[in-house]
């Protein structure tokens, strides 16, 4: 009797273990999956930046890219833009809250195709790259430089100085207003971070092949890495949100997570929204150089609504592996932390609702371990050195 | 063995009735272009023409370039017909829901009026993929009635 039942039990144990290992089936697009799949990849150039007439000048961006790299601006002379941007982590930053002069109170975001967002920062409180430059510069907890201070840095800097007045005529005169100056500096920062461009990761390529009519079981990516990529167009719906070849749709998300322990609530979005309709640097101030009619659509109808509370900007997954740590306040250390919270879903944001179709997924280990795969075929080739430090 | 005979064949009859009765049914509810009817489609032929609630106006709405594409803000052409002698100004306001996310659009749209009935919608920006809701509502002195455009985001 005990012999049977052990048999049995083997037998079904034998039964349970050939049930969850997966077959190449698991892997198979289904025709809708595939049409998702083909809508993320390529990238296509980036859209241009019309209140910014020097986002695409060669000059511009190697100005800009000496004053992301020039610890000088900082009031202390010992961080730059790229202290928390740093290259070398996915111009990112492996510290969960961003540390300048003080720790803030959110975490570096990556600078990635930063060309292709909306809106800029966690909850969206610029309405663009070079309006967005301006505040960590100045902030008093990041850079803590004063107009005044950052005028003499590049008035003292022979190379800067000249670099600068070729593309906007003679430095402003002591005593004169900055705002023109400071947002100069912005413009040349947005014409340097519209190069750091993500191209021809492993998932691009699976794509391209496809697209060549390569069958998808050769065309690049494992069995496990196409299991993560069927389980993010599918039954993930992790496109809901990280849609398009930029994989974000540049808007705004609560995807209910709990109370930080150490930080005090956030409203992010709503908040993000009034601050950006107030911005004397958004598209409709006098800085801007989009004078057209129809100018600057997506500022003119924004609306702040009670939904917005606690909605963070969904982060493009480009490059996702090597920007950890993740969320707007870092809280999770790795990518299988992320995972394991939208598979839970276990706990109330203290602010707002979650977005009401996040459910659950209640995925088990090997689809976790399917997902973290796909997630990590999304990291592009590396940029020119020439573009990893000062010129 | 009659009595199960007359049950079978009463049975056979009532089956043939049953599927005429739903052919019929189907057919009627088919409009000739073969299409499903508009109250229950989800991806809309435009221009999508809908009665208002209280049936006093009929609303016809067109993506101003023909299509909405996902995450891109786009305009709508509007058309308003009164099948009613309506008393003062009408009032058009337009907005749009995702009903399974509990959200709608992150954007304020604004109506502005043309000629005849015409009016234009601005500021419209789906940026989810999934089912959206357009609500118009039209009417005056407060009396507002309601017309509802189920989308389709793909």
């Amino acid at each position: 009797m005990r012999w049977k039942l052990t048999t049995t039990a083997g037998v079904l144990a034998a039964f349970l273990a050939g049930c969850d290992r997966p077959s190449p089936q698991d892997a198979q697009l289904s025709g809708e999956e595939l049409s998702e799949v083909l809508k993320l990849s390529p990238l296509p150039t980036p859209p241009p930046s019309p209140t910014n007439t020097f986002a695409d000048d060669p000059g511009a961006a190697r100005l800009g890219q000496s004053l992301f790299y020039n610890a000088h601006l900082s009031s202390n002379g010992e961080i730059s833009c790229a202290t928390c941007h740093n290259p070398g982590h996915g111009f990112s930053d492996a510290k969960p809250l961003a540390e300048g002069l003080k720790t803030t109170r959110r975490h570096s975001q990556a600078l990635w195709n930063m060309a292709y967002q909306r809106w800029y920062f966690w909850d969206g409180r610029t309405d663009s790259l070079w309006a967005q430059s301006l505040q960590p510069l100045q902030s008093p907890d990041e850079m803590g430089a004063t107009p005044e201070h950052a005028l003499s840095v590049v008035a003292g800097d022979r190379t800067l100085k000249t670099a600068y007045e070729e593309l906007f005529g003679p430095l402003p005169p002591a005593g004169e207003p900055l705002d023109r100056f400071l947002t100069n500096l912005g413009k040349t920062f947005e014409a340097y971070q519209r190069q750091l461009i993500s191209t021809n990761s492993r998932f691009d390529q699976f794509v391209s092949r496809i697209r060549g009519g390569e069958p998808r079981e050769s065309a690049g990516l494992s069995e496990t890495e196409r299991r993560g990529l069927k389980l993010f167009v599918g039954r993930g719906r992790c496109i809901l949100c990280h849609s398009g070849p930029n994989l974000s749709d540049g808007e705004f998300h609560n995807i209910g997570l709990p109370k930080h322990p150490d930080l005090r609530r956030d409203s992010g979005r709503f908040e993000g929204v009034r601050l950006v309709k107030k911005d004397p640097f958004n598209g409709f101030g006098e800085f801007s150089d989009d004078r057209g009619p129809d100018t600057n659509i997506k500022l003119r109808y924004l609306i702040v609504k009670l939904n917005n509370m606690a909605e963070f900007k969904t982060p493009s997954l480009r490059h996702v592996a090597e920007t950890a740590p993740y969320m707007h306040d870092g809280r999770f250390a790795t990518l299988r932390d992320v995972i394991n919270h939208y598979s839970e879903l276990k706990d109330e944001p203290p602010l707002g609702h979650r977005e009401e179709t996040l459910l659950p997924l209640n995925l088990p280990k090997r689809e976790k371990d399917d997902l973290e795969a796909f997630l990590k075929t999304l990291t592009g080739e590396p940029l020119e050195e020439s573009l990893l430090e000062s010129p | 063995m009659g009595t199960t005979e007359n049950f079978n064949t009463t049975m056979r009859h009532f089956a043939i009735i049953t599927i005429c009765t739903l052919c019929i049914a189907c057919d009627t509810e088919k409009p000739a272009n073969g299409n499903l009817p508009p109250e229950n489609k989800l991806v809309p032929t435009w221009p999508d023409t809908r009665k208002t609630t209280g049936g006093s106006f009929s609303i016809t709405l067109n993506p101003t370039g023909g299509e909405i594409v996902e995450n891109k803000h786009f305009s709508l052409d509007l058309h308003v017909k009164s099948t009613v002698t309506t008393a003062g100004v009408l009032e058009v306001k337009v907005d749009a829901d995702m009903p399974a996310h509990g959200h709608g659009m992150n954007t304020q749209p604004e109506v502005v009026a043309g000629k005849e009935g015409a009016y234009r919608v601005d500021g419209m920006l789906f940026h989810m993929a999934g089912e959206w809701v357009i609500t118009v509502e039209v009417g005056s002195q407060g009396k507002m009635e309601r017309a509802s455009f189920p989308v389709q985001i793909e």
